[in-house]
């Protein structure tokens, strides 16, 4: 109750400092977007479906605009024996893995950014290019970028990507939803509208959720008992059904803490209300008060 | 004169009208007022127009609908000519595998969500187009792909260098490829001919730990369907690249042979691989007469125990004088085996 009441009136001294600068209170919030909503959209990715056979990728480089190459490099399944990751010229790859269940096939696995409802990127980059919209995308504004690639370094799954070889207004590249032109628009994302399996299934996050636990309840003997993205980090917008364990599919244990919370607290406590300025004039001031004390003694 | 018609007319047509719209809401019933549970399709307990709260795919009566149909109504082949503009149609040969799914999750395996009556073809629910993402039913080609790549994923075996979507979708002009050369090699047709003749296990018993099971016999004489014994198999248990190795224990067998008295052990257990049942080495000759009636003729009951009577059919005053003897009693022969 009383935190309420301090916050409540820091809120309306807030606003009436804004108000008398003449500066909208939205303008004054500089935290960017970072909205969770209830009816946040997400992508359930059944990997017990998948068969591999890359069209989101294309299609994911068809909606983005990058090169695609020749469509029959993509039938060759040779460099699935290795492990890739999402980089600049591909936002989402295919990966594929041993079996268990059945040793004549592989478990395919979609790789792409996993749209965290509390984003580490969103929380470490100071400038507010990273955002979480409402539909539950998570993406980059390049007009705000200034290449400090914090990003990067505090993503869980490492998946931004840094057009290092661009020497003039390199770019951030990573899975965005298909936000500007598809799912804000509501239409579906790329790769699932390609997806000739239906191996990923766009919808509210919460239905997905519904969804994956029925899909777990009916077949058991498919699935492994886990929908990862449920608690990951905090939740977050793709969700992935498989057949094994998610650690023997290079899936990182990153607990269900959001990465954002140890860090972003202290962080944003010490950009607060002046902390950082006013404690460091306030031990230069102690210091000189403390030397002038000195020269005082000295000089009795 | 003329006026006075109009106006019966439009009355007349006014009528028609009303007591087409009557009769139709009394056809009408509001489903909830039908013999239902309300929980296999709505998920909350009070559903509302707004908030229909419907299951994502409802648990229609999923398992015995399809039960009521046999064989021998399945199409032999269903062409698939959906992307007709792209490739050649993908002929499908739906009795073949029909047949096959009787020993796995029968015809629900493909037909899962059929209810009571009629066998409906996938695209009756699959529409063409997703209907992401308000709901999660599969598109028709995304149903069809995932019924038939789900085994049909010869490409993943080893990394081949190709994928072969060209297996099922012949390329545009030529002749429609015969899916059946995907599957393992050693088991090309399964035919009858090519089941395995016998089984040899090791056993835990000291004494007689070697254990026969001559599984031709079985599957040519005792048994009349596969399913009677297969059941709840997957599709790669026998065409996978490795046949599956099976647990056998009593319970395997109980269903027909006596695992529980001692002095029956010997019917399956010896210090060696025991030779198959022959009726010869009992003093009687399986002649083509005899061959051709079912076994609970002259064994009443099943009774394999019992040594047969062959005054249960023949008259004694004749036989075995005068072979055969006189008939006592018509004996109709057993069904020709299907093939």
């Amino acid at each position: 109750m009383n935190t309420q009441s301090r916050r409540e009136f820091l809120k309306t001294a807030g606003l009436l400092g804004a108000g008398i600068a003449g500066i909208k209170p939205k303008e004054a919030a500089a935290s960017p977007v970072n909205i969770v909503s209830d009816d946040r959209m997400g992508v359930l990715v059944d990997s017990t479906v998948c068969i591999g056979c890359r069209q989101c990728e294309i299609a994911c480089k068809e909606e983005h605009g990058l090169p695609v190459g020749s469509l029959d490099d993509y039938m060759d399944r040779t460099l699935l024996a290795e492990m890739r990751r999402p980089d600049t010229t591909a936002l989402t790859v295919i990966n594929e893995y041993p079996n268990p269940k059945n040793p004549d096939q592989h478990t395919d696995l979609k790789v792409q950014c996993m749209h965290c409802d509390h984003p580490a990127c969103v929380s470490a980059c100071i400038v507010g290019a990273f955002s979480k919209q409402e539909n539950g995308a998570v993406i980059w504004d390049e007009s705000r970028c200034i290449g400090c690639r914090y990003c990067m370094v505090a993503c869980p799954f490492q998946v931004p990507a840094f057009e290092f070889d661009k020497a003039l207004e390199p770019k951030i590249m990573k899975c965005d939803l298909c936000y500007d032109n598809r799912t804000s628009k509501g239409k579906l994302p790329a790769c699932v509208e390609a997806c000739p399996q239906n191996a990923l299934i766009f919808g509210k996050r919460y239905e997905l959720l519904q969804l994956a636990h029925q899909k777990i309840q009916d077949r058991p003997q498919s699935y492994f008992d886990h929908i990862y993205g449920e608690h990951e980090v905090g939740g977050t917008s793709w969700l992935y059904l498989s057949n094994q364990d998610f650690a023997s599919l290079d899936f990182p244990d990153v607990g269900t803490e959001p990465m954002p919370g140890a860090t972003e607290p202290l962080q944003h406590a010490l950009f607060k209300f002046f902390i950082p300025p006013v404690a460091l004039y306030g031990l230069l001031g102690g210091i000189m008060w403390l030397g002038k004390g000195n020269k005082a003694e000295e000089e009795e | 004169m003329k006026q006075r018609l109009t106006f019966l007319k439009t009355i007349l047509f006014a009528l028609t009208l009303i007591s087409g719209a009557l009769a139709q809401n009394a056809a009408a019933k509001h489903h909830s007022e039908f013999p239902l549970n309300c929980q296999e399709c709505h998920t909350c307990k009070n559903p509302t127009f707004e908030k229909p709260c419907l299951r994502i795919t409802p648990h229609l009566i999923r398992k015995g609908a399809p039960s009521k149909h046999s064989l021998k109504e399945a199409p032999e082949k269903i062409t698939i000519d959906l992307l007709s503009n792209k490739y050649g149609p993908v002929v499908f040969s739906h009795k073949d595998h029909a047949a096959m799914a009787a020993m796995g999750d029968k015809c629900e395996s493909c037909h899962h969500h059929n209810p009571p009556g009629k066998i409906l073809a996938c695209s009756s629910c699959h529409d063409a187009k997703s209907n992401q993402p308000s709901g999660q039913k599969p598109s028709l080609k995304a149903a069809y792909h995932q019924r038939c790549i789900g085994c049909h994923k010869s490409w993943d075996s080893t990394w081949q260098k190709k994928t072969q979507c060209e297996t099922c979708h012949a390329k545009k002009g030529s002749t429609p490829l015969k899916i059946r050369k995907l599957v393992n090699p050693s088991f090309p047709e399964m035919e009858r001919a090519k089941i395995p003749e016998t089984f040899t296990y090791k056993s835990d018993n000291e004494d007689a730990p070697i254990v026969t099971f001559h599984h031709g016999a079985h599957a040519t004489m005792y048994v009349d369907k596969c399913e009677t014994c297969h059941s709840n198999e997957t599709c790669a248990d026998c065409h996978g690249s490795k046949v599956k190795e099976r647990e056998i224990s009593h319970e395997t067998c109980e269903s027909c042979h006596d695992t529980e008295s001692e002095e029956k052990c010997g019917l399956c257990h010896d210090q060696k691989q025991k030779p198959s049942f022959s009726h010869q080495a009992y003093g009687f000759t399986l002649d083509t007469t005899h061959a051709q009636f079912e076994c609970k003729v002259c064994h009443l009951n099943r009774n394999f125990d019992k040594k047969p009577q062959c005054l249960n059919c023949h008259h004694s005053y004749h036989f075995p004088a005068q072979k055969p003897g006189k008939a006592v009693r018509v004996i109709k022969k057993k069904k020709a085996e299907a093939k």
